[in-house]
């Protein structure tokens, strides 16, 4: 019986874009994936089960985009990642013999060595899959999985082609089905990015709620009585399938979050840029970096964040595990405050949802996977005013909720669109949107064909690999990259790919004459999605 | 489960899309025939408040960010853009801050029955909530 006088939804939302490359032995950002699993997502596998083994009561939502959960069950990049924590094993075992004469670093290397060990056996009991362990958590009853747009598409700038809309939520939505066992209960919108209208594919997809940022709900109209400590539902016809919609807590979020004032730019934390990877010379470090000698994080990083100073001083793990415990101890006690001053003006506990990147947690705060551990076990102890919940679980209990209606809105810089819409990225638009239209096209010309006539055929399978070739073109992250400009070049290829490999395909299927040469090689690298239909394009089936 | 057919273009001649960039911006791109010499003119309508002005755009322009001005009002506008004939999807604009409707519809799923709008909150809410708290 919950016993609390609040509640406090914590969302780690797992995603990482489609970077699988089997054209080449190598590939630069492959290692995105490598790096989040040994850092993020086995720790998080870890740290979960060791909840479950001690019998921790404890309540969290992962929400597992289409594309990591596509690469993480893909079996080239498990055996790609199997020699990159081989790798790191042995390097870090030479660390050991390199650094004998340091102790301080010694004790790190030794760190990393049982750290890298550790990874191999969790990902090996698993089969190399790790979609297992976070379904089988899913199955013991404390994780709740949802999933996310399809490809991760920034809805809000299809809004006006529904059929492009809606085929992000229903692939999302089977592909959830196909790894978990089961519908997802609600869906992390791409970058919490609503406009309103969309709630009617959400309903079509049997999704119970989402997340938007806090503006999303306190400028909803009419204006939400609870703020944004209770969730709202959308207006619906049909009186039983109201999506309801969650708010970010900014006080929360900023706890993490802010550069500032968040608990990872703490001096004791570990520095994520000093990597021995750029540290140590090329004849040392040259085996394990790119083999074009291309410098890259390798994981092994011995020193402490310090401060506002070059001269960083080595990182102590152990004095790093009692800072993340005390930050978890300083989380609970401002949203138990949050709590009890909201809860006498509210008939309803209030919920508090706190969703973060999940890569946030290990890769770029390494204490992130200690500080979510010490948070729950402490949670566990004294629930008396604060209690973990799930949406779900939420609306399970309060079904009640006041009907209103969002704005468009972001949890991107300043709220909108503007992000994924601005000088370096708005020129992919008018391809995208194009190639959408052609893909309805195509759709509904070849929706109505008797699936005798279609079968395994050749020209099916070119359009569902049309399908899939425009939902990886939509992928939000390119636009992103092009205006962080982390790494520009490789967005603005991985659009022009997609859509070039797109268009070929329809001006094929347009002369009835595909290429199965060409098909089979855009099959074998774009391999996501293999029960894809390309009729989830058309107008009817 | 599809409730409505959508509709769909494909490669017309001549085009024009809009998009909400955030509350007081469009950005809107489009392919109309060229005048060798005149400029386009690109029309905004104001859906919500029946309102509408006039930008002149080179002719070899092909996109724009358009100002759509400050204080959008109540829940948000609809706009729309054109040039001559051709005219745009319609954008949902957001508002810049709460809403000034109080009036309040309630639902519980678990009663489907239950008609939406019956359905009070416990007494003492208040209704400035959001903006205490948020």
């Amino acid at each position: 019986m919950p016993m609390g006088k609040g509640y406090l939804a914590l969302i780690l939302h797992c995603h990482l874009p489609f970077v699988r490359h089997p054209e080449h032995a190598e590939f630069l950002e492959e290692r995105w994936l490598f790096e989040a699993i040994t850092e993020s997502y086995i720790p998080f596998i870890d740290l979960f089960e060791r909840l479950c083994a001690d019998r921790v009561s404890y309540k969290v939502t992962l929400s597992i985009t289409p594309p990591l959960a596509a690469m993480l069950s893909d079996p080239l990049l498990q055996t790609r990642y199997r020699s990159h924590i081989e790798k790191l094993i042995v390097l870090s075992e030479k660390e050991i013999a390199r650094t004998k004469k340091e102790p301080a670093l010694n004790i790190l290397a030794k760190f990393y060595f049982k750290a890298f060990q550790k990874a191999r056996a969790i990902f090996e009991r698993v089969g190399g899959n790790l979609l297992t362990a976070f379904r089988a958590l899913q199955d013991e009853g404390s994780m709740a999985l949802i999933t996310s747009g399809a490809t991760h598409g920034y809805l809000p700038l299809m809004a006006h082609i529904p059929n492009a809309v809606r085929a992000q939520v229903q692939v999302a939505c089977s592909e959830h089905q196909r790894h978990f066992g089961r519908r997802p209960a609600g869906i992390w919108l791409p970058e919490c990015g609503f406009y309103p209208g969309i709630e009617q594919f959400l309903e079509e997809a049997e999704l119970r709620y989402f997340i938007v940022d806090a503006h999303g709900l306190l400028h909803a109209t009419p204006r939400p009585v609870y703020g944004l400590h209770a969730p709202i539902y959308c207006p619906s016809q049909d009186q039983r399938s109201h999506v309801a919609v969650f708010a970010r807590d900014p006080e929360a979020s900023k706890q993490v979050w802010s550069a500032d004032e968040g608990y990872p730019g703490d001096c004791d934390y570990r520095d994520f840029y000093r990597d021995i990877g750029f540290d140590l010379p090329l004849e040392t470090i040259g085996h394990y970096i790119h083999p074009d000698q291309i410098r890259v994080h390798t994981g092994m990083k011995y020193y402490k964040i310090t401060g506002k100073t070059a001269l960083k001083e080595i990182y102590n793990r152990s004095i790093a595990e009692e800072k993340a415990k005390l930050h978890a101890e300083n989380f609970i006690m401002n949203r138990e405050q949050q709590v009890l001053s909201l809860s006498n003006k509210m008939d309803r506990k209030p919920i508090l949802v706190a969703p973060y990147d999940a890569e946030l947690f290990g890769h770029w705060w390494f204490e992130g996977p200690l500080w979510i551990e010490a948070l729950i076990r402490q949670l566990a102890e004294n629930p008396q005013v604060l209690e973990l919940t799930t949406p779900d679980c939420y609306l399970q209990e309060y079904p009640k909720n006041q009907v209103a209606t969002p704005p468009t809105c972001s949890w991107g810089y300043k709220g909108y669109n503007e992000f994924w819409l601005n000088g370096e990225n708005d020129w992919v638009y008018r391809p995208l949107h194009q190639a959408a239209y052609r893909m309805i096209k195509v759709a509904n010309q070849f929706v109505a064909r008797p699936l005798s006539e279609m079968g395994a055929g050749i020209l099916r399978r070119a359009l569902n690999q049309s399908a899939r070739e425009l939902l990886l073109a939509q992928s939000s992250d390119w636009a992103f990259i092009m205006k962080t400009g982390t790494s520009p070049p490789y967005a603005v290829a991985r659009t022009k790919l997609h859509l070039e490999r797109f268009n070929r395909l329809c001006e094929e299927i347009d002369k009835n004459d595909v290429n199965e040469t060409f098909l089979k090689d855009v099959e074998d690298k774009d391999n996501i999605f293999p029960e894809i239909d390309y009729r989830v394009y058309a107008d009817s089936l | 489960m599809k409730q409505q057919a959508c509709q769909w273009r494909c490669h017309p001649q001549e085009e024009i899309t809009a998009m909400g960039v955030d509350p007081f911006t469009l950005y809107c791109y489009w392919a109309i025939k060229q005048d060798p010499v005149k400029k386009h003119t690109l029309t905004v309508y104001n859906r919500t408040e029946h309102i509408s002005w006039q930008i002149e755009v080179d002719q070899h322009a092909e996109s724009l960010y358009v100002q759509i001005g400050q204080g959008r009002g109540e829940g948000g506008c609809a706009f729309q853009v054109a040039i001559g004939m051709v005219v745009s999807n319609i954008v949902s604009v957001p508002p810049t801050g709460p809403s000034n409707q109080l009036d309040q519809a309630w639902c519980n799923t678990a009663e489907g029955a239950s008609p939406e709008g019956q359905i009070a909150p416990a007494d003492g809410v208040l209704s400035s909530f959001c903006l205490t708290q948020g």
